[in-house]
């Protein structure tokens, strides 16, 4: 078993790195206080490649796999300052780039791919709604055929980008077999009957803008159907493992850089005339959390070699996601007690990486969900239909 | 490989009750059974099936396809359809 990265993973991982830390992060204090998200920066983003990572080469991205793509996400989450920018992008590259490049038709892939790489086409994802969210398939949100279109109608909260994308996958009941089945839409926001609700305004993650979107008899043409009529469950699906590998990933590169940050500070600050680090119950503290991180790590990347493999990631995708949230919240927590006083301050900007950790253990699927798909797929539960 | 539809059904059986279901429910799996109404399939469980079915069959499904695989014996004609290149 070999643990090192290849050189191309070792080059991509160390130009992220750079990048992120020379461009991104000037006034994140300021852009978090106002949630304001910076266009301007997603297209530096753009220039390296990060919306576009798994597009093949031939519509503009770089063609890599899961493992690079969790490798860069790590580098990017640990590098850029910004939780909500590092999220904004991934998000668009695992829940509307993903599902295009899997399912989608050379004419859709051709007419959107190049623009989602280069910057000019923010993605985002409308699945959640009001009455469904980890009951996700509830939804109300309706597609009903006319001719060869669609009419759709309904409602959607919690989208991420939604403010400022200029495309979203959408996720409604289409009619199947006298019952119902979810069908994935490609919707560009400007089309008439789409109304964007005001913007979400979250404790965390505060640059990357969320709002509700609302479909009054939207006419959707019959080429902006994703993967064909009743595709939506396993498309759905696909961007959850990616989701929940890749945008962990980028979350142990930000427990990477709150270990940094907590040993060069209890090493250098004093309390009773030593470091505090000297103390056991600041070092124990780091130790442990270390051991976090690099489980969490080991986590992920098995995960996202499964999912490159072949080998049904379902359980090791959820259990990253499980750990790794979890340790995130506890060591952002524990980082911010070890900056004592001055950790509660924004000026240290430990507080906001607390602030941003706690929608992890909620978005992609609850955690409390996650346990459920695990107890699931070990056959844990009893089938009704069988009893 | 034999790629006949009683082979083909008896693999997919073998992968449901392998992978899906405990070993006492074996008994009450017919090859009708209504696979996602009795939850047997599902959202979460459904991408182990078609990578078992792509990847045993050399084939690539469309997310409808899978739509479509709502019993063993639908999931066995949709395969021979897709090796055939005829739908049934």
């Amino acid at each position: 078993m070999e643990f090192d990265l290849t050189p191309e993973q070792r080059a991509l991982q160390e130009e992220i790195l750079r990048f992120s830390r020379a461009e991104l992060n000037k006034d994140v204090i300021e852009r978090d206080r106002e949630a304001r998200f910076r266009r301007d920066l997603w297209e530096k983003c753009a220039g390296i490649g990060l919306p576009g990572l798994i597009v093949p080469a031939e519509h503009g991205g770089s063609g890599v796999d899961c493992l690079t793509t969790a490798i860069a996400s790590e580098a990017f989450g640990r590098g850029c300052t910004d939780g909500g920018l590092v999220f904004s992008i991934l998000a668009h590259l695992l829940t509307c780039v993903a599902p295009i490049v899997r399912y989608g038709t050379e004419e859709q892939k051709e007419r959107y791919l190049p623009g989602l790489c280069d910057g000019t086409i923010v993605g985002g994802n409308a699945m959640s709604e009001p009455g469904s969210g980890s009951d996700a398939f509830a939804m109300k949100t309706r597609a009903i055929p006319d001719g060869s279109r669609f009419i759709l109608t309904g409602s959607k909260t919690f989208s991420t980008n939604a403010p400022v994308a200029d495309l979203v996958v959408v996720f409604a009941l289409t009619p199947d077999k006298g019952g119902d089945a979810v069908s994935a839409f490609l919707l560009d926001p400007k089309t008439p009957g789409v109304e964007i609700g005001r913007p979400i305004e979250k404790s965390g993650l505060r640059t990357s803008p969320m709002a509700e979107l609302h479909f009054d008899e939207v006419i959707l043409p019959a080429d902006t159907l994703l993967g064909g009529a009743g595709g939506g469950a396993t498309i759905f699906a696909h961007s959850m493992n990616w989701e929940r590998v890749c945008l962990f990933a980028a979350q142990v590169g930000v427990m990477e850089r709150l270990h940094e940050q907590a040993v060069d500070y209890v090493k250098t600050r004093k309390q009773f005339g030593k470091p505090i680090g000297h103390f056991q119950s600041v070092s124990n503290t780091i130790a442990e959390n270390l051991i976090r991180l690099n489980a969490g790590r080991l986590l992920v990347y098995e995960a996202a070699w499964r999912l490159d493999n072949r080998k049904n990631p379902t359980i090791a995708a959820s259990a990253a996601k499980i750990f790794v949230s979890e340790s995130f919240q506890k060591m952002a927590a524990d980082t911010v007690r070890i900056f004592g006083g001055y950790g509660f301050t924004t000026e240290y900007e430990v507080e906001r990486i607390y602030r941003d950790s706690i929608a992890s253990t909620i978005y992609s699927g609850t955690n409390e969900m996650q346990r459920q798909i695990i107890a699931r797929l070990l056959g844990l539960k009893i089938h009704p239909g069988l009893e | 490989m034999d790629k006949g539809f009683l082979s083909v059904q008896a693999a997919v059986r073998e992968f449901v009750l392998r992978e899906f279901l405990r070993d006492g429910d074996a008994g009450q799996l017919r090859n009708d059974t209504e696979l996602v109404k009795t939850g047997i399939v599902d959202s979460i469980n459904v991408l182990g099936l078609v990578e078992f079915i792509e990847d045993e069959y050399a084939i690539e499904l469309e997310p409808s396809d899978i739509q479509k695989f709502t019993t063993i014996d639908n999931i066995a004609n949709g395969i021979l359809g897709k090796l055939t290149g005829l739908s049934r």
